[in-house]
């Protein structure tokens, strides 16, 4: 290589293989080289800064954390089936609801599916004690997505099936009444026929079409559904 | 089961500390940097079944890790430039001189481009090949190497036109 060529590459990589060969049969580049690598051993000091103490063992213990929380989830769920037998009534009662909604040949709409759920867990609407989002964030984080932040207190939390689908169902408190939020992750089978509103005489909805999920926001009439609605799909993330 | 766990360990073991000074240096800032590489081992640890080949390890954790950097910046839009040259740290030298040349060195490379910052970050800390880089920046290598060069000029004409005057001033 020339001389230009052989600067260039010592430039880019003071630790060329063929740049070191050359400069070995020409001692008068053997300096360049040096200096050159002389150099970036110093950078290479300039940039090695205290990485903090235990950062390995804080990222290990992290983990450990998440896979609990979600083992955590699983067990809940069979201690309940386990000792309230009054629920597996209810949910006898819920799949009845739904096959009265889609039971006549044609696909449940998907609002009043939504409808049925949050009266069917009515007593979510209640809680007042708050959810972290660092927990909504590691349930979600199953389905691949990520608040950035909710516009309001969560104070549910869960996994719950909407319309066959796994889907996170989340209860925020606002100033203007309990909010739901199903986040439905858009399996194989489209869920969703479409419809953008919905509501009954005690609560409105708004469906989202997001790519890897439709977002469901229901919430009491005279809320302003359209800002929350906005808020919420607008922090969402996706891997 | 308990492997996938020995697995994940031992990638952090090996890799938290380069990781972090790279994610420090590309963010400025060290709390940043922490929860990039939380971040990042978080998510490798979900998707550790799609690592198939140990060598592709490094390159792997860096592609989930610079695509992490670029979703904070989507999230917050404002210019990190400014921050970066309050929270340099320096102090890894011992003498003198050595300790002005480092600062002026960490300030010039927060002030490199990033598009000629990144490639040398991934050379000098993480010690990729000109390969490497190519492949998880996602250019040509002739590209990366022109980069290179470039970027190590630039710091090399502003140690001298930077430092001099300094050196001078302290005689």
């Amino acid at each position: 290589m020339d001389e230009l060529e052989f600067r260039r590459r010592l430039v880019a990589d003071p630790h060329d293989e063929e740049v070191k060969k050359q400069a070995e049969q020409q001692p008068e580049l053997q300096a360049l080289v040096e200096e050159m690598q002389a150099f970036d051993d110093f950078l290479g000091k300039s940039l090695d800064i205290d990485v903090p103490e235990g950062l390995a063992d804080k990222i290990i213990a992290k983990q450990k954390e998440l896979e609990t929380e979600e083992q955590k989830v699983v067990r809940v769920s069979w201690f309940r089936r386990a000792t309230a037998p009054f629920a597996i009534a209810a949910s006898v009662f819920f799949a009845a609801v739904v096959f009265y909604f889609g039971g006549f040949g044609h696909p449940v709409d998907t609002g009043e599916h939504a409808l049925a759920h949050v009266y069917y867990e009515e007593n979510a609407l209640q809680k007042q004690e708050t959810v972290s989002l660092q927990t909504v964030n590691e349930k979600l984080a199953m389905f691949g997505g990520k608040f950035d932040n909710l516009p309001g207190k969560v104070v549910y939390a869960t996994f719950c099936n909407f319309k066959g689908q796994k889907s996170l169902h989340l209860v925020m408190q606002s100033e203007f009444g309990p909010l739901t939020v199903f986040v439905v992750p858009t399996g194989q089978q489209s869920t969703i026929d479409g419809k953008d509103s919905f509501g009954d005489s005690r609560f409105e909805g708004l469906i989202a079409h997001n790519g890897k999920a439709n977002t469901i926001l229901v919430a009491n009439r005279g809320t302003p559904i359209e800002t929350f609605q906005s808020e919420v799909t607008s922090s969402l993330r996706w891997l | 089961m308990a492997s996938k766990q020995h697995h994940y360990e031992s990638l952090v073991r090996m890799y938290h500390k380069e990781l972090y000074k790279f994610a420090y240096w590309l963010s400025g800032d060290p709390t940043i940097a922490e929860d990039l590489v939380q971040e990042t081992f978080l998510r490798a640890w979900r998707a550790l079944d799609s690592l198939q080949d140990e060598n592709a390890a490094k390159p792997w954790l860096l592609t989930i890790l610079r695509r992490e950097n670029a979703r904070r910046f989507e999230r917050k839009q404002f210019d990190y430039a400014e921050v970066e040259q309050d929270t340099l740290v320096d102090d890894t030298s011992s003498a003198l001189d050595d300790a002005m040349e480092q600062t002026v060195v960490q300030r010039q490379i927060a002030n490199l481009a990033p598009e000629y910052r990144e490639p040398l970050l991934l050379q000098v800390v993480m010690g990729c090949s000109g390969d490497e880089i190519a492949d998880i920046l996602e250019l040509n290598k002739n590209t990366v190497m022109t980069r290179l060069y470039r970027a190590r000029n630039q710091l090399k004409d502003a140690l001298t036109t930077e430092y001099e005057p300094i050196k001078g001033a302290s005689n």
